[in-house]
């Protein structure tokens, strides 16, 4: 009987031991298997959906269309008024806002921390434009918004859930002081762009892009710092080596849809369903 | 490994037991008088001494008694104590009768050990096998109805295979499942959705549907987490314990044949006008049916009065290139007509047969199932063998494995879709002749339809459009059990839920939606094993004491993996290949993995047994929490005593007394994968030159992520009264979850819109009672009374720190959420537009939107049941009522049932017009009651429509006459080889007594998720009406 007790203990204590011991497997076990750490990411992957997303973004049904086009009465609608009557949806403003932010801003702003990590003065160039070109439209859109704090939810970026708003005017001499270094650092990099839906890797374009953009910025704030605009303009009009800018409509930043889902143009693809919009 | 050194004292602590003394060694083996089923848990006591044991699983004892022992005391509650005098004897064997006076009910606890109910101190109901097979819901859950006191049953729809929600005693997780776990023959099974869920799907049922009800021997459910706390995590919502049917007890073999048929037709549909046709203004003249007549292409109902005039309709004759005018007329049962009689016709052949040594049953059923919706089927075969044998008096091993294939060839779209035909009623021109639809194809190959710009006919959907399902499920155990000495026993077990699911939609070519056609299909593969082992130590210390320690631990690995692909156009229509896509594929895969290692005990110490003091405790290691956080310890205490026994209080009046307390805990994890950020793949950019892409998504895991806990105190008291004819089984709870793992929204300028966190808590207490009486009870007749009662109140007492509301669903402008201060499940939306002192603002005469605001709650305040069964020698009859009181559901067949002026209600003010309830403003800003007269049309227009969601909630009380069941059993035959035949008529869901929302079943939902309180056109329940024959051999 002893026996029968002692190998009984035995076995409750073995069985218990590999059970309580076998926790060393569970980080195996628990890695996603369907998708990559942000670690792994990849520029040449991130870049054709932050430009798609950027500017679906901009031409969608909701923001480009209904607060754009039907606000401004180029078009109307037949059903759902709303935007018509100039009454703002909220359910639209939240989404402008989240989506430019999370949905968007978050791949651009992964794009420009894994391209420095990497040192790929290209891609990160790249980032630059298409980070001021995004937060332009949200300062625009809503004044003074988070951007130092902003995108910078990783425990390694401060692990900020809930960013500081920065005032206008100092989100504005950013972005145009960010375009400058994108202007520098675009095409010396050793990198190719890849996944380059807009210039399929012309850095000149992007430099374009980036000038361009600076000058639209420089401009808009000229009534605020008419000196700041003046210096800064004159700069880049006296030195168009240095500074490139569209000249042609080849140079445009524009995207073109590829006529089918799910890289169709999001307004075509909204009247496929969607019969309610008119032309005043 | 603090906890785990606790756990290693308790098995020391077995090993202080004392032996005793080797004298002369007897066996035996005790049985039960009523069924030849052996006793476990019986206390043998050498008379006059403290010397004693108990038997084990399979009813055998082994006592070593001095020499001069010379009678030993059988007792066990319920049975009738018996001394029986040694004599020499060394084996020696009892049959028991059962005491009449105290018939003690057993019931299975956690872990699959039985117990008498009266020794538990936690609330615990069961429903018998019999009970089951004669209700004959093919979703077992169904046949809970109004049987189990705090259990809230949703059936969502009359369709085939549609999935039923329960929840016990409230909801108490906010992101995460809130039903109770099953559990079948001591292995876990899964009850999720089988694939697609929500608005504008198909609904493919849950997986406990995929119990036979022919198999199951009795159903236990444990309510609250203290009946739960070893089942681990998952029963923290309550544990239904299944029990299969063996041979155990059967001499020789013996045979079982049963068919049940029944008839299902819809219970409810919307009462419809009759008066006014299609159209709008009063006006409607077909000629394309999209708006090249006069109104044919809107499908609303405020065209001319349907008096017979004569007016070009879509089913008009053309003659000579000129479709001709016919009468214009209502077609009152257009829609009931449209539905056809289901029917469900189910055959089980079950041979089960026993000697001492062995027993094993197996069964077949073949379920064919033929819905109500056209063209809508579900067949299910279940094949199940268990047997178990003793293979040494020692050792016992025993097996089960079950096999279920469930197979459609279509099921219907639920939901505000096109593919819900009830979408397309909810819109309908009163003048259309539905079943003449059923030609959905003209002669040159065109569609053929009343309306071409919003629907496809219908039985286009039906017949073209078709959701298929193939499951095959394999559930099984085995299980070793050895007796090591006559106090100590030990098993171990391994068990697991495997199947895989294919599930095909089929979108044909000319749909209004998706005119190119489509074809999805998806397949999942689902597999959880669970091992576990268990030692027990019991003992009757003495003749007032009785000890029991368990302790044991479990395995669960689980694996899920899911593939699908997608041709959202097709190139050639009519080929359901992915391959055929006139567009990129569209291919999505994903798996996950999760393993649980627990190790656990129970003691239990019972005085006199009438004092009974039960702890439990479990620690669980978790692959999906973080190092540091993934294991953790939760424990229960229970107390309760029989104060009837205790004080000697046992009277003519009072026979049996009990009070309960008992308090526990449950941790419970997550989703695997929570942890840490990745990144999703995108569409891609331009599938020919393939450049992929990848995206951050919107949640931010949480690598700090801790279990959360839910701790629930509970209080009983159960009193039986004039010999167990009236009883009352009262129960009141305390519970509280906290730490939920939820993801909560964060600002999106920090790159996401949420982060998954430890935040919130939600409490439920309430109330169940059940009742029993029996106002007549003699040799040839009798009448049982049971009565249910429970009530919950359940509040959302925080959220995160700076969270208002948290979304569980939404669906158009109606939300449900869960809001602090509120009970979970708020239906959130617009009200209409009010004035100052809080009437309806109207403008020009009409309503309009309002503020935002919680309109309604989905809960229900209370849930009951009323049972009446009647016995006369061998006929029976059974009655059941039940009834949920309070809560609210948004019901989109009258908003747009009103908008579309199809509903009754809107034949109101046709003629002259409406003024609507409410003020308007004055001239002078001060408001007045409305005197401006609109039309019926504008009215009903401003008033129901999507933008306003407050005139569409309705209080969600019913009264159901849930079942009938009218019985005979014929048990004498001469001459043939037959035991007994039964035959019984069963009626299901028969009638809706009384309600207050119109038009629908107030019992609906779309699925058994969380979002519930919401109709979007529902497709009707099933009134069923059957008869059920079985002979046994």
């Amino acid at each position: 009987m002893k026996t029968i007790l002692f190998k009984g203990f035995v076995v409750v204590f073995a069985i218990s031991l590999v059970l309580a011991s076998c926790t060393k497997d569970f980080d195996k076990i628990n890695t996603n298997p369907n998708e990559p750490g942000l670690e792994q990411a990849v520029p040449k992957m991130l870049l054709p959906n932050a430009i798609e997303s950027m500017t679906d973004r901009v031409y969608e049904i909701f923001l480009g269309h209904e607060m754009g086009n039907c606000w401004v009465q180029h078009m109307a609608k037949v059903q759902y008024t709303d935007e018509d009557r100039y009454i703002p949806r909220i359910s639209v403003i939240n989404n402008t806002w989240s989506s430019f932010y999370a949905a968007n801003g978050m791949d651009i702003a992964l794009l420009k921390k894994v391209s420095t990590q990497n040192g790929l003065d290209n891609y990160k160039g790249v980032a630059l434009v298409l980070e001021a070109y995004v937060t332009s439209v949200l300062t625009d859109l809503f004044g003074p918004i988070p951007y130092t704090e902003a995108w910078r939810s990783s425990l390694s970026d401060g692990g900020i859930l809930s960013p500081a708003y920065d005032s206008q005017e100092s989100i504005y001499r950013t972005l145009i002081a960010n375009l400058d270094t994108a202007n520098m650092i675009l095409g010396t990099g050793s990198e190719a762009v890849e996944g380059d839906i807009l210039y399929d890797g012309d850095t000149d374009l992007w430099k374009k892009f980036a000038n361009s953009l600076r000058m639209r910025l420089i401009l808009r704030m000229s009534d605020r710092d008419a000196t700041f605009a003046t210096t800064e303009l004159s700069k880049m009009v006296a030195d168009p080596a240095t500074y490139p800018i569209m000249e042609a409509n080849g140079d445009n930043a524009q995207l073109v849809y590829l006529g089918s889902a799910p890289n169709n143009n999001p307004i075509n693809e909204n009247r496929k369903t969607r019969d309610d919009h008119r032309v005043k | 490994m603090k906890r785990f050194t606790v756990l290693l004292a308790f098995f020391v602590f077995v090993g202080f037991q004392a032996l005793q003394a080797q004298n002369v060694q007897i066996t035996g083996n005790v049985t039960s008088a009523d069924d030849g089923s052996p006793l476990p848990g019986v206390s043998v006591v050498v008379k006059g001494t403290t010397i004693g044991t108990v038997t084990n699983f399979n009813g055998d004892y082994e006592l070593s008694v001095p020499q001069s022992a010379s009678t030993l005391s059988f007792s066990f509650v319920g049975m009738t104590p018996q001394d029986v005098a040694i004599e020499g004897r060394t084996i020696i064997d009892l049959v028991m009768e059962s005491d009449a006076l105290d018939i003690a009910e057993v019931v299975v606890t956690a872990l699959g050990v039985s117990r008498e109910k009266k020794s538990l101190g936690y609330s615990v109901q069961d429903v018998s096998g019999e009970d089951l097979s004669k209700a004959r819901e093919q979703n077992i859950i169904n046949s809970l109805s109004g049987r189990v006191a705090g259990a809230q049953i949703t059936s969502s729809s009359g369709a085939v295979g549609a999935s039923t929600r329960i929840v016990l005693r409230g909801a108490s997780s906010l992101g995460g499942n809130n039903q109770p776990l099953f559990v079948v023959d001591g292995i876990p099974i899964d009850n999720s959705n089988m694939g697609g869920t929500g608005n504008e799907s198909v609904n493919r049922g849950n997986g406990a549907a995929d119990i036979n009800p022919n198999d199951v021997e009795k159903m236990t459910v444990l309510k609250g987490p203290n009946a739960a706390a070893l089942y681990g995590s998952r029963a923290s919502n309550g544990v239904i314990i299944i029990e299969t049917k063996t041979g155990k007890g059967t001499k020789g073999i013996g045979v079982t044949v049963s068919n049940n048929t029944s008839f299902e037709t819809p219970l409810r549909l919307p009462d419809y006008q009759n008066g006014y046709g299609q159209g709008s203004g009063g006006a409607f003249s077909y000629v394309d049916g999209s708006g090249g007549g006069i109104n044919d292409g809107t499908d609303e109902s405020w065209g001319p009065a349907l008096d017979g005039r004569l007016i070009p309709q879509w089913n008009s004759p053309i003659v000579g290139g000129v479709r001709q005018a016919t009468p214009w007329v209502a077609h009152p049962n257009n829609v009931k007509d449209f539905f056809e009689t289901g029917h469900t016709v189910s055959t089980n052949v079950a041979v089960q047969g026993g000697s001492d040594k062995s027993n094993f049953r197996m069964s077949y059923t073949d379920t064919q199932q033929k819905g109500m919706v056209p063209n809508t089927d579900l067949n299910k075969k279940n094949l199940s063998l268990n047997g178990s044998l003793n293979v040494t008096n020692k050792l016992s091993v025993s097996a089960g494995a079950t096999y279920v294939n469930s197979f459609s060839d279509n099921l219907p779209g639920y939901g505000y879709s096109a593919q819900n035909v009830m979408q397309q009623f909810i819109w309908a021109g009163r003048s259309t002749d539905i079943p003449d639809l059923k030609v959905y194809t003209n002669p040159d190959g065109s569609k053929r339809n009343w309306n071409y710009n919003y629907h496809n006919n219908p039985y286009f959907t039906l017949y073209e459009n078709l959701n298929s399902m193939q499951r095959e499920r394999f559930m099984g155990n085995a299980k070793a059990t050895y007796q090591f000495t006559d106090w100590l026993s030990g098993f171990v077990r391994t068990g697991g839920d495997i199947y895989s699911n294919i599930n095909t939609e089929k979108v044909a070519a000319t749909d209004i939606d998706t005119p190119t056609g489509s074809y999805f299909e998806s397949s999942r593969t689902y597999r959880e094993i669970n091992s576990d082992f268990l030692f027990t130590a019991a003992k009757q210390m003495n003749q007032d004491l009785y000890l029991s320690l368990s302790a044991g631990g479990s395995r669960q690995d689980y694996s899920y993996h899911y593939a699908s692909g997608a041709a959202n156009e097709l190139a050639i229509p009519g080929v359901y290949n992915v391959a055929n896509s006139a567009v990129p594929q569209v291919a999505s895969n994903n798996s996950s993995l999760k393993r649980t290692n627990s190790l656990y005990f129970a003691g239990q110490v019972a005085l006199k047994n009438a004092l009974f003091l039960d702890v439990t405790g479990r620690n669980d290691w978790s692959s999906a929490l973080p190092d540091g956080n993934n294991s953790y310890f939760y424990p229960s205490v229970t107390l309760s005593g029989i104060f009837t026994d205790l004080l000697n209080m046992d009277s003519n009046v009072l026979n049996f007394g009990k009070v309960r307390a008992s308090w526990a805990k449950v941790g419970s994890d997550t989703n695997p994968y929570s942890l840490l950020p990745t990144l999703s793949f995108g569409d891609g950019w331009n599938a020919s030159t393939k450049i992929l892409n990848q995206f951050v998504p919107n949640n931010l895991p949480n690598e700090g992520l801790k279990p959360e806990f839910k701790t629930s105190l509970e209080f009983g008291l159960e009193l039986k009264f004039f010999n167990n004819r009236l009883g009352l089984d009262a129960t009141y709870y305390d519970a509280s979850t906290t730490d939920q793992i939820i993801n909560i929204p964060i600002s999106a300028a920090s790159g996401y819109t949420s982060k998954t966190i430890n935040a919130g808590e939600i409490t439920n207490k309430g109330v169940e009672a059940m009742i029993y009486v029996t106002p007549v009870k003699t040799k040839d007749f009798s009448w049982d009374i049971t009565i249910n009662y429970a009530k919950n109140n359940n509040q959302v007492v925080s959220l995160a720190e700076g969270v208002e509301r948290y979304v569980l669903g939404s669906y158009w402008s109606l939300q449900v959420m869960a809001i602090p201060g509120e009970p979970y499940g708020s239906l959130y939306g617009y009200d209409l537009k009010r004035d100052p002192q809080g009437n309806i603002l109207n403008t020009n005469g009409l309503p309009s939107q309002g503020d935002l605001k919680i309109l309604g709650n989905y809960q229900p305040d209370w849930i009951g049941g009323l049972k009446n069964d009647l016995r006369y020698k061998n006929l029976s009859l059974g009655v059941l009522i039940d009834t949920r009181q309070g809560g609210e559901l948004y019901s989109m067949t009258t908003t747009w049932g009103r908008y579309a002026g199809v509903l009754e209600e809107t034949l109101l003010g046709r003629s002259d017009g409406i003024v609507g309830e409410g003020t308007m403003q004055a001239s002078d800003g001060s408001y007045v009651p409305n005197n401006v007269v609109v039309t019926a049309e504008e009215y009903n227009k401003a008033a129901f429509v999507n933008s306003v969601a407050y005139p569409s909630v309705f209080d969600a009380s019913y009264i159901k006459l849930r079942e009938v069941t009218l019985g005979y059993t014929f048990n004498k035959f001469n001459n043939l080889p037959i035991n007994s035949l039964s035959v019984s008529f069963v009626g299901r869901n028969l009638a809706l007594l009384w309600a207050k929302v119109p038009h629908i079943d107030p019992e609906t939902s779309f699925d058994n998720t969380n979002v519930q309180g919401l109709e979007f056109g529902q497709l009707p329940s099933a009134r069923s009406l059957g008869f059920n024959v079985s002979v046994n051999f």
